[in-house]
């Protein structure tokens, strides 16, 4: 068939890049995706490698896929046919894991951003964290390093807690030093973990709050994936008395790929109808 | 040009808050008077040929500044800035669009009349140029006439600029002036006009002037804005503005004669302290506070640069009878705005020196550009060449939210502090001051 | 002008006589031609030649002279006659309000880099000035020059031209270059671009053109939001357009 083909997304993160491959044969499918840590190297030549290598699993070329769309950092991505803006590929993410979602809250490395979006993934209105990296996963990333924790135990560790210690969180650097305060109390690992997955949860909901989001809500992003910090969303939910139905899909991270890849869909379409009308 | 509320009133405050209410109450009835109105600016404006065709001018900028006077200021420029324009630009031009937005109603509260002409006679100052292609679209259809002034760059006026702008005048802007009019132009009433205009300088100069002495009689900045009122605007050319600079000038000499310091609205300053030179326009939202801060501490305001912008007086250019165009001409480029550095700071410096200042103190004007660009270099070179204690200082002309009281209070505090210390080391070292 | 050479006789010493005039206004002429033939290949090409390089390339003959810069042009010009790069799924934009400041190249980066083809700017305005040629075989080229100052100059918030109003010539020239919309990138406090804006834009939405509008500072180090702004309007446009 003439209108199958495949299209390509990737989000170029500070610390991780994201790529799906889709397939279009009517409906668009997740064929692959790949995630790969940037630790230090030259992003364009990861994104590059990331690239070939997923083609030659499917038996590609670059030429075979119809649209090679980036998102994020994307101008570290050589060869693209186009690039997407981050908010706007994670309403579409969003709206493809659920067509029903109303807000997206992509927790990405270095900000938190709640979006409200049209059925059609629109991006109707936004708010985001400010500057301050507190609310983010970097700062969940250093805390845990700190502490000794790799950033895939964290989630779990943050279960165990049993009397979490809420640091000021108001700046990244005064909740370091928060923290390293609190190892010195002889405070426990997960009591610590739990406190900051707390404190951001509670940046969240105010965000939520003053975006006047909309359920069902959709977690983007890395952090959606940590489940001590989607149990704090639920318990400070519950205190606050705040109604939202949170979602989350195992497939979060690929979110902003996603997106990208099926905006690139779309548009490949679109140009093709200009073609033609041209023609 | 706007009155001292709750002041000790002097004769002359009487007749100049008399002219302008007669003024702006003309102007209400300009249709009903068949007088046509022409809106135009200060620096460099023409009010003896505008007079002398029976029009009644309208300066934008200073609705701008009494609307920043009485409060006003901040709802207009919001409101300009509602219809896209940018937190950046001169607020002159946004409280003025703003307050054609809400009905054109004027400092008096009077309703302002629709231009018959638009007279882009503009002086060292661009943003002129835009402000009036804004109004041309607030005013479609009104007829334009532009008066080009070409700017001082070599710090000399030259006969072929001169001449320049006489063609002008004659091909573009009389021909316009008697369109619009219907009249013929009248050389000799605008020749007569000139005597009066010579005759009111002759007194502003002498006026300002006797800051020289010490103590100063007047404060050549916060009351001087008042002083050059009636000859920066409506009034320059007329018999009642040489009665008011005959008035002022007689109340300045009597003041010298009792011994009396400068007026302020809490009155007289008793001890001068410090004499400044003033480089700048001062702020209008918060005028008074402003002032306050400074006469409560002595400090006195000698000689100020913002009372020559619409005219230099001080270094013998007067209006002249016998070449009544030509001197509109020179009259134009020799507005403080049109001088280039160089003479800036040469004017600044012979005010230094011959008004014995104490210090020199810049008001940078946020949204100015043709004032505040090459203000710190003045300020060097004032420094260097007279030694005197410099400051510089930020606000706004009309937008209230760039006016910090208290940071102003706090850099002036400091400043005059300098000066109290530098006067004490003067003193030991046995320099008279 | 006389005044001008006399100036320019007391630096260097060097009389300006007819020919040498008319000689320089052909090099100018010859400049300008290239420089816009330039920027018709890269209208119809934008992948060819970036904004940025473009940038370099005319604000570098403010530094050298126009014969060796001339040179350079027409060598420019016979690679991006040629196929060069790859073309994107970029939408094409107008930048206007930087003809004085000149904005950071990171700015003219960003907007590229989030989506935006810059297939006409006012950066560089001065180089462009005059549309057309100069007369350069007349007696009198200062009169040549003047008429051209006069007659055949280009619009811009610089100008008083309320007769041939601004926002009419750049809602055509966005036809022209069959842009997607248009960017308005004033630098801050610049009265002449700021106070013009309200109107053009306003002819922009009666001529049914997008726009967007941001202020820069010559030294401006941080982009996120110019990108972000930028990357928005690009994604509006391509999505929903």
């Amino acid at each position: 068939m003439s209108d199958s083909f495949y299209t390509m997304g990737i989000d170029v993160g500070s610390n991780f890049i994201k790529l799906v491959l889709l397939a279009y044969s009517g409906k668009p499918v997740l064929l692959d995706k790949q995630t790969e840590k940037i630790r230090k190297r030259d992003p364009s030549q990861v994104a590059d490698e990331m690239i070939q290598a997923m083609l030659s699993r499917h038996n590609l070329k670059y030429e075979d896929v119809a649209y090679l769309a980036s998102t994020g950092e994307g101008d570290l991505v050589k060869r693209k046919r186009g690039h997407f803006y981050g908010m706007t590929t994670h309403a579409k993410g969003a709206n493809f894991f659920f067509p029903d979602a109303k807000t997206v809250v992509d927790m990405g490395a270095l900000y938190v951003r709640a979006v409200k979006i049209s059925p059609d993934a629109r991006v109707e209105d936004y708010k985001m964290t400010g500057q301050c990296a507190s609310g983010s996963g970097q700062f969940v990333e250093n805390i845990s390093r700190y502490l000794g924790l790799s950033i895939e135990e964290v989630g779990e560790v943050s279960l165990s807690a049993t009397a979490p210690e809420v640091s000021s969180g108001i700046c990244a650097v005064l909740a370091e030093t928060d923290v390293i305060n609190m190892v010195s109390r002889g405070i426990s690992t997960p009591d610590i973990i739990k406190g900051i997955h707390i404190s951001i949860a509670n940046r969240i909901i105010k965000l939520l709050s003053s975006l006047r989001a909309e359920s069902p809500i959709v977690l983007t992003g890395g952090m959606a994936l940590n489940k001590g910090m989607l149990q704090a969303i639920g318990e400070q939910l519950k205190e606050t008395g705040k109604q939202f139905e949170i979602k989350t899909n195992p497939d979060a991270i690929y979110a902003g790929a996603i997106g990208a890849a099926l905006w690139g869909g779309f548009r490949h379409l679109k140009l093709k109808e200009k073609l033609t009308m041209t023609a | 040009m706007a009155d001292i509320k709750d002041a000790v009133k002097e004769r002359s405050m009487i007749l100049q808050k008399d002219m302008l209410a007669k003024q702006f109450n003309d102007l209400s009835r300009a249709q009903e008077l068949k007088k046509k109105v022409v809106y135009t600016f200060v620096p460099g404006n023409l009010t003896e040929l505008i007079l002398s065709f029976d029009m009644l001018p309208v300066y934008p900028e200073i609705n701008a500044l009494q609307s920043g006077m009485r409060k006003k200021s901040s709802e207009f420029i919001r409101d300009a800035e509602k219809i896209g324009y940018s937190e950046d630009v001169c607020t002159y031009v946004k409280c003025d669009i703003g307050m054609m937005l809400n009905g054109n109603i004027g400092p008096t509260g009077e309703k302002l009349p629709p231009p018959d002409l638009l007279l882009l006679s503009y002086t060292g100052c661009f943003t002129f140029l835009k402000w009036f292609e804004n109004l041309e679209r607030l005013y479609p259809g009104v007829p334009v006439a532009m008066l080009h002034t070409p700017y001082q760059e070599d710090g000399k006026i030259t006969p072929e600029q001169v001449d320049y702008m006489v063609k002008q005048l004659k091909e573009e802007v009389i021909p316009k002036f008697e369109q619009v009019t219907g009249k013929k132009f009248d050389p000799d009433r605008l020749s007569k006009m000139m005597e009066y205009s010579a005759q009111s300088e002759d007194l502003l100069v002498k006026i300002l002037e006797s800051a020289k002495r010490k103590p100063s009689p007047i404060d050549a900045y916060f009351a001087g804005v008042y002083y050059i009122g009636p000859i920066f605007t409506a009034f320059r050319g007329t018999e009642e503005a040489a009665q008011y600079y005959t008035e002022l000038y007689h109340e300045v000499q009597e003041r010298i004669r009792l011994g009396l310091g400068p007026i302020t609205p809490e009155g007289e300053m008793k001890e001068e302290k410090f004499r400044l030179v003033m480089e700048g326009p001062p702020n209008w939202t918060n005028f008074r506070e402003f002032w306050k801060i400074f006469y409560d501490v002595g400090a006195v305001i000698v000689a100020s640069t913002y009372t020559k912008v619409g005219g230099v007086y001080d270094t013998g250019f007067r209006h002249n009878p016998d070449e009544p165009l030509e001197s509109l001409a020179k009259y134009c480029m020799g507005c403080y705005t049109n001088l280039n550095l160089p003479q800036r700071v040469d004017l600044i410096e012979s005010y230094v020196k011959n008004y014995r200042a104490d210090g020199f103190l810049i008001n940078s004007i946020k949204s100015c550009n043709s004032f505040s660009a090459g203000q710190l270099m003045i300020m060097r070179q004032i420094e260097q060449r007279t030694g005197v204690q410099v400051g510089f200082i930020e606000s706004d002309l009309v937008d209230p939210r760039y006016f910090s009281y208290a940071n102003i209070k706090n850099r002036l505090e400091s400043y005059f502090q300098m000066l109290e210390q530098r006067k004490i080391i003067l003193e030991q070292q046995g320099v008279a001051v | 002008m006389e005044k001008v050479l006399d100036d320019m006789y007391r630096i260097n010493g060097i009389h300006v006589t007819t020919e040498s005039l008319n000689k320089a206004i052909r090099l100018y002429n010859t400049n300008r031609a290239l420089i816009e033939e330039i920027y018709n290949i890269r209208s119809e090409y934008p992948w060819r030649l970036s904004a940025v390089e473009t940038y370099y390339l005319l604000r570098a003959g403010l530094a050298i002279r126009v014969e060796e810069h001339n040179e350079i042009l027409e060598q420019v010009l016979g690679h991006i006659q040629k196929e060069r790069g790859e073309p994107m799924d970029n939408i094409r934009v107008v930048v206007t309000g930087s003809f004085c400041e000149q904005p950071p190249i990171g700015l003219i980066k960003s907007i590229e880099m989030a989506g935006c083809y810059i297939v006409d700017d006012d950066f560089m305005l001065g180089s462009r000035w005059i549309i057309g040629n100069v007369a350069d075989a007349t007696d009198n080229p200062l009169q040549a020059l003047t008429s051209a100052y006069i007659h055949q100059s280009t619009f811009s918030s610089a100008y008083y031209d309320v007769g041939n109003p601004k926002g009419k010539r750049l809602a055509d020239l966005a036809r022209h270059r069959a842009a997607d919309g248009i960017i308005f990138s004033a630098a801050s406090f610049c009265d002449p671009a700021l106070l013009d804006r309200p109107q053009m834009q306003k002819a922009c939405d009666e001529a049914g053109i997008p726009h967007i509008n941001f202020q820069y500072h010559e030294n401006t180090g941080q982009f996120k939001v110019i990108k972000e702004q930028a990357g928005t309007f690009s994604d509006s446009i391509k999505l929903w357009v």
